[in-house]
């Protein structure tokens, strides 16, 4: 599906500085609890893998809910405030759960993938362009690659 | 892309790269924060999520503002988003600028260990290392233990407010690297402690989790549960977000059009890289929209890549026009390398990374920008291993683009050992998203080199839905890209794979070895066999007991040695291969499909080896690893005998190495006595 491109669009999108991403209470606040939320989806989506669902080969699933934590707070500033269409962005591997919990919330992702994180079919461990059906504009996993 | 004149009302949007502090340990992103300055790179914002712990220990303190320093003095506007607006405040109490200079002093280690332990902790610390400070015991005292450990724990990369006031201070015109200091866990039981990388929660701390986030067991992924604010709220914001404003992120953009590649009027011998400068010299000289949506780059191996005449006519890129001062001041040179907007080539520092991260880059403009390039890259053929890992992440990304690897193999003889690559093709066969071709002859070239422009814009009828296998190559009309028009004439029908449909990138292993050219009219069934992987140079007559099977520049040696085996072998054919990685793949998708109930399904390479009787032999030769080839002895049955290299090279001249080494017409001789026991008769002297 191409992209509208529209002029009008193109108007609101341009910006000549960045001073209107400042801090609004009001915006904050809903941030902070939208914040909340993610942390909450990401942290759940790694232990339903690990601890409630039995992939039967015995392998540990793994993810990184501490590593997820970490960039929380400028995630969800960016792709829920900060970040524009015409923005492209890669996402540190482990943060991934993270990425796929804000695509949930913005109505690009679907429950049942992240149910199956790391699974056949499920969400990919870190971002990929190929594999998640979310869109994912750079694939990461090699570190320092992305960048 | 606006340089060009391209998308003009698509707005300039901004690289975000969120990336960990143990990251800036890997070397490319230093080769790419060095190639960033010579280009001039704006509208770029690098974010450090700076939680000072890499995988198994806590980063060492110092050396990272060191890497800071680093940033800053390449041009970056460096922005530390270090405190939180709790820490700020406090820090203005009386007593408080203590309180900082304690933060700041204190090791990472501890501080970590601190988050950790929590507010008894902190209390515990501070009230030890801060004994007789009145002012700041008194700004600690007067916090109960839960405020406390939210003050000290108040770093600005958890700070909302701090984040957004950092990222609204941000300059146009300059790349900007935010480190925003984190901490690993935040929020979580075990932030902060040093074995947290992998470590998970368990049942019973998640529990607690759940409770606190006010998630009812049961709704754990309900989008609105736990939320303290009413949905109508959140719901209108959500849909109000700017980074969702325009739907899909992944654009479409038009296939450029492939012309008929003319083959070129070759007199004398010629190298497939000299071939390779002379066919992109005529795209560039006759113009049109292919030539204008290449794009070329290399790793400071333009010239003795053979890009030389491309880049004379189709100039540098650069942002800012520079011209070319040898021109201006009238110096006789042979390269005129003009810099500016229009220009097409991008030269690159010496580093491979760099070279591979490009074109996976340029690759994905389609479906980053909208705009479809043809990115070109040259290298020598052994650095593909320098920059291997991010070949296989452009790869993985399902970028689009041509690497053109020359010199190759032992044909970089003077250059002695280290530049001599031997397992390339293996790469080549193994890499998924990478058709690997090695062409011997300039009209091969040029038929691969046409159908590569166009194989690059195939794509995928639909995400999650793979494409058909069981298809025709030859039916044109279910081929879901462009294709030269020659595809839909030939003769064979073959099996088709999934890959081959939906396109990817190419890999062309070139020689600098000069090769008398053979007179042929380019036959629709040819050029189809130069695609599917191979083509009998000499078929074999009925009743023969041998073939010789060869990849590249080795066709002279192929050739001759079939010639003297003339009185002792009857009839061996001499079998070209152009790719064997199209022959295998294609081998193993009529393997496949026959399995799953489609028996009419066969491959180029077994129509091909139905020709040899199932008992001669088959001496396979390639200037690389021997196992590149040695496989075709499992698709009928036949014996093999593969000669390949398997040691590092060494300098010398060619015939010198290519004897050494058990590549010459001797050792294919030899080779013939060994498969079939009767000796031969007519060797080489020397």
């Amino acid at each position: 599906m191409e992209i509208s491109r529209s002029s009008e669009a193109r108007l609101h999108l341009v910006k000549s500085d960045n001073a209107h991403l400042g801090p609004d209470p009001e915006v904050i606040a809903m941030l902070s609890e939208l914040e909340r939320k993610v942390l909450w989806l990401s942290t759940y989506m790694i232990h339903h893998a690990n601890h409630e669902v039995d992939r039967g080969d015995g392998l540990k699933v793994g993810g990184h809910q501490a590593s997820s934590a970490s960039l929380l707070t400028l995630m969800t500033a960016l792709y829920f405030h900060v970040l524009r269409p015409e923005d492209r962005i890669a996402v540190k591997p482990h943060a991934g759960p993270v990425f796929h919990a804000i695509q949930y919330l913005l109505g690009n992702q679907t429950v049942e993938p992240m149910k199956n994180f790391r699974g056949f079919g499920g969400v990919q461990s870190y971002p990929s362009r190929t594999k998640d059906n979310a869109d994912v504009d750079f694939s990461t996993g090699s570190v320092g690659l992305g960048a | 892309m606006h340089a060009k004149g391209w998308s003009p009302d698509w707005p300039k949007g901004r690289l975000v790269s969120l990336m960990g502090d143990a990251e800036i340990d890997e070397g490319n992103i230093h080769e790419a924060l060095l190639e960033y300055w010579k280009h001039g790179l704006t509208n770029c914002w690098w974010i450090v999520d700076y939680n000072r712990q890499s995988l198994d220990s806590v980063v060492s303190d110092k050396l990272f503002m060191k890497v800071a320093g680093l940033f800053d003095n390449l041009g970056w506007k460096v922005i530390l988003i270090k405190y939180g607006k709790l820490l700020e405040a406090a820090f203005r109490e009386p007593g408080g600028e203590r309180l900082r200079r304690w933060i700041d002093d204190c090791p990472n280690q501890l501080y970590s260990a601190l988050v950790f332990e929590g507010a008894k902790g902190w209390r515990r610390q501070l009230e030890a290392e801060l004994a007789g400070e009145t002012e700041t015991l008194a700004l600690i005292a007067r916090r109960s233990d839960s405020e406390l450990a939210r003050l000290m724990t108040n770093l600005g990369g958890h700070d909302m407010t701090a984040i957004l006031e950092a990222f609204a201070s941000a300059p146009e015109g300059q790349p900007v690297c935010f480190i925003a200091y984190t901490i690993k866990g935040h929020g979580l039981p075990f932030a902060g402690h040093k074995d947290n990388h992998a470590g998970l929660m368990n049942k019973t701390q998640m529990q607690e989790f759940r409770q606190q986030q006010g998630v009812n067991q049961g709704e754990e992924w309900e989008k609105f549960a736990g939320l303290r604010r009413p949905r109508e709220e959140v719901e209108s914001f959500l849909s109000r977000v700017p980074f969702n404003a325009k739907g899909t992120r992944t654009l479409k953009a038009a296939t450029i059009p492939v012309p008929d590649i003319p083959l070129l009027d070759v007199k004398g011998k010629i190298s497939t890289q000299a071939a390779f400068g002379q066919v992109l010299d005529g795209i560039a000289k006759s113009g049109g929209p292919l030539a204008d949506r290449i794009v070329t780059t290399s790793a400071d191996v333009t010239v003795s890549t053979n890009l030389g005449p491309w880049v004379n006519r189709r100039g540098l890129f650069s942002m800012e026009s520079k011209e070319d001062v040898f021109k201006t001041r009238g110096l006789m040179s042979p390269q005129r390398w003009e810099m500016h907007p229009k220009g097409q080539h991008i030269e690159l520092g010496i580093a491979e990374m760099n070279l591979f991260l490009l074109l996976a880059a340029a690759g994905l403009s389609h479906a980053h920008y909208g705009e479809r390039l043809i990115p070109i890259g040259t290298l020598y053929d052994p650095f593909i291993c320098r920059g291997l890992d991010a070949l296989n992440y452009a790869c993985y990304q399902d970028a689009r683009f041509m690497v053109v690897a020359t010199p190759s193999g032992l044909t970089l003889a003077p250059e002695g050992g280290a530049h001599q690559s031997i397992s390339t093709p293996l790469i080549g066969m193994a890499q998924d998203g990478l058709a690997y071709f090695e062409p011997a002859y300039a009209d091969e070239l040029a038929v691969i080199m046409g159908w590569s422009f166009a194989y690059m814009q195939r794509e995928k009828a639909g995400k999650g839905t793979p494409a058909p296998v069981a298809q025709w190559a030859t039916e044109g009309a279910s081929t879901p890209a462009p294709v030269a028009q020659w595809a839909t004439e030939g003769a064979t029908k073959i099996t088709t794979w999934e890959r081959d449909q939906t396109g990817g990138s190419v890999y062309l292993r070139l020689s600098t070895r000069p090769l008398d050219q053979i007179s042929r009219p380019m036959t629709p069934a040819l050029r189809d066999d130069i695609i599917n992987g191979g083509y009998w140079l000499r078929r074999p007559e009925p009743g023969t007991n041998l073939a010789i099977a060869y990849m590249g520049a080795l066709a002279p040696e192929a050739i001759e040695a079939a010639g003297l085996l003339a009185e002792d072998r009857r009839g061996v054919g001499v079998l070209a291969i152009t790719s064997a990685d199209r022959l295998s793949a294609g081998w193993h998708a009529a393997q496949r499909d026959r399995e799953q109930g489609r028996p009419e399904a066969v491959s180029h390479i077994e129509t091909l080896l139905s020709d040899l009787p199932r008992d001669a032999g088959v001496i396979t030769l390639c200037d690389g690893y021997p196992e590149t080839l040695s496989w075709l002895g499992g698709v009928v049955g036949h014996r093999v005998r593969a000669l390949g290299v398997e040691h590092f090279g060494q300098s010398g001249s060619l015939p010198e190495l290519y004897a050494h080494y058990g590549l010459d017409a001797n050792a294919i001789l030899t080779a013939a006595e060994g498969l079939r026991g009767r000796p031969v008769r007519y060797r080489l002297g020397g």
